[in-house]
């Protein structure tokens, strides 16, 4: 057995995914519960991408990590400041 | 094996911790000045905490054969006051001689907003004024990437600043690499939820080296482990690495960092171990 997908790192990857996936049948159906439309809600969207960004191969973890972050814009001082750069208030924050 | 916490804040944490710290083979602590869960009201209030981390807690420590250093500075989040700001630096100075301090630190961005950068450079004139080392806090989620960016950015404004006396502390995958290649050192903060995981930070080992890199628990009030590096040396032993690297990472790293401060003095229970790797 090789480093790469030993016994111990499959099962620890597998409970990951099951608790991915149940995490978003929960996120669901308890949105169904409550009529919330979860597609309206940027934080969903967030999430449901970055499960998309699991399936395109190396560079995943730099790849969700942008997803999840606010863009950079190297002109910042030209372009007025870092007062704009001031949380939107979502995303967990 | 002996390690080193770099970043945790023991004021927050009870004696317990350095009794667990201690049989976990913690031999130092650094602690950076950071927020307390609330806004203090006045600089006589920053004055009282100094003395906490350059007196108090030192002693602690050293009740269970830990070595504690500090540093001090007024934290971005409080920083929106740029007034108070204002009065904290200007009382820093009475401190920066106390025999556990190490620099000014942690300084940096929260919510990347201009009153936190006007009070950022003010520090960091600060430390080049003073010719301290800097340990430099990222933002925590969404914020991270543009912040760190935004800080190098500003650091690229002291083109006579020494890179290896500084830190940029909670790097992840997507902020490790700006900051190593500009010559800082880079620290990787575990935390149960936000911020780096055992595993990943041995990703992170695997993928960059040992070379100026820090791993630590940034223990405090909320949710986290004090005992997070001992979690890095399992996860590090369980992939199959050489003690010795793992050892760098935990202790020869940390010290050299420290070292870089003129004031530093090695922690009593082990002495120089740097000293000992390279005469053997």
């Amino acid at each position: 057995m090789t480093r790469a997908l030993s016994d111990q790192r499959f099962l620890a990857i597998r409970s990951l995914v099951v608790e991915l996936s149940a995490a978003f049948d929960r996120v669901e159906r308890h949105a169904a519960e409550e009529s919330v439309e979860l597609d309206d809600d940027i934080r969903w969207r967030l999430l449901a991408e970055a499960v998309a960004r699991l399936a395109a191969g190396p560079g995943r973890v730099e790849a969700v990590q942008e997803l999840f972050s606010d863009a950079y814009e190297p002109a910042w001082r030209q372009t007025g400041g870092p007062e704009l750069f001031g949380s939107p208030g979502c995303c967990g924050r | 094996m002996n390690y080193v916490d770099p970043h945790i804040h023991m004021v927050s944490r009870v004696t317990d911790d350095y009794e667990a710290l201690a049989r976990m083979g913690c031999v130092a602590v650094s602690e950076p000045a950071f927020w307390a869960g609330f806004d203090r009201r006045s600089a006589d209030g920053f004055r009282d905490y100094f003395r906490q981390i350059t007196e108090v807690e030192p002693r602690r420590a050293a009740g269970y054969g830990i070595a504690h250093y500090s540093w001090l500075c007024i934290n971005a989040k409080e920083a929106e006051d740029v007034k108070l700001a204002r009065e904290v630096i200007a009382a820093i100075p009475e401190f920066l001689s106390a025999s556990n301090v190490l620099g000014i630190g942690e300084i940096g961005l929260n919510k990347n907003t201009r009153n936190e950068a006007t009070v950022f450079l003010e520090q960091v004139e600060l430390a080049v004024r003073h010719n301290e080392t800097i340990l430099i806090h990222t933002p925590h989620l969404a914020d991270k990437l543009r912040g760190t960016r935004m800080i190098l950015d500003m650091l690229a404004d002291f083109p006579a600043l020494d890179r290896g006396r500084v830190v940029i502390d909670h790097v992840e995958e997507h902020t490790i690499r700006p900051a190593l290649d500009a010559g800082y050192w880079a620290g990787m903060t575990l935390y149960p939820v936000t911020k780096c995981s055992p595993e990943r930070a041995c990703d992170l080992v695997e993928r960059y080296g040992t070379e100026r890199l820090l791993v630590n628990s940034a223990g405090d009030w909320g949710p986290s482990r004090p005992a997070a590096v001992p979690d890095f040396i399992v996860a590090m032993r369980a992939r199959g690495h050489a003690e010795e690297l793992i050892e760098r990472m935990v202790l020869h790293n940390p010290l050299e960092l420290f070292s870089r401060c003129r004031r530093y003095v090695p922690p009593p229970r082990i002495g120089n171990p740097l000293q000992r790797t390279t005469s053997s």
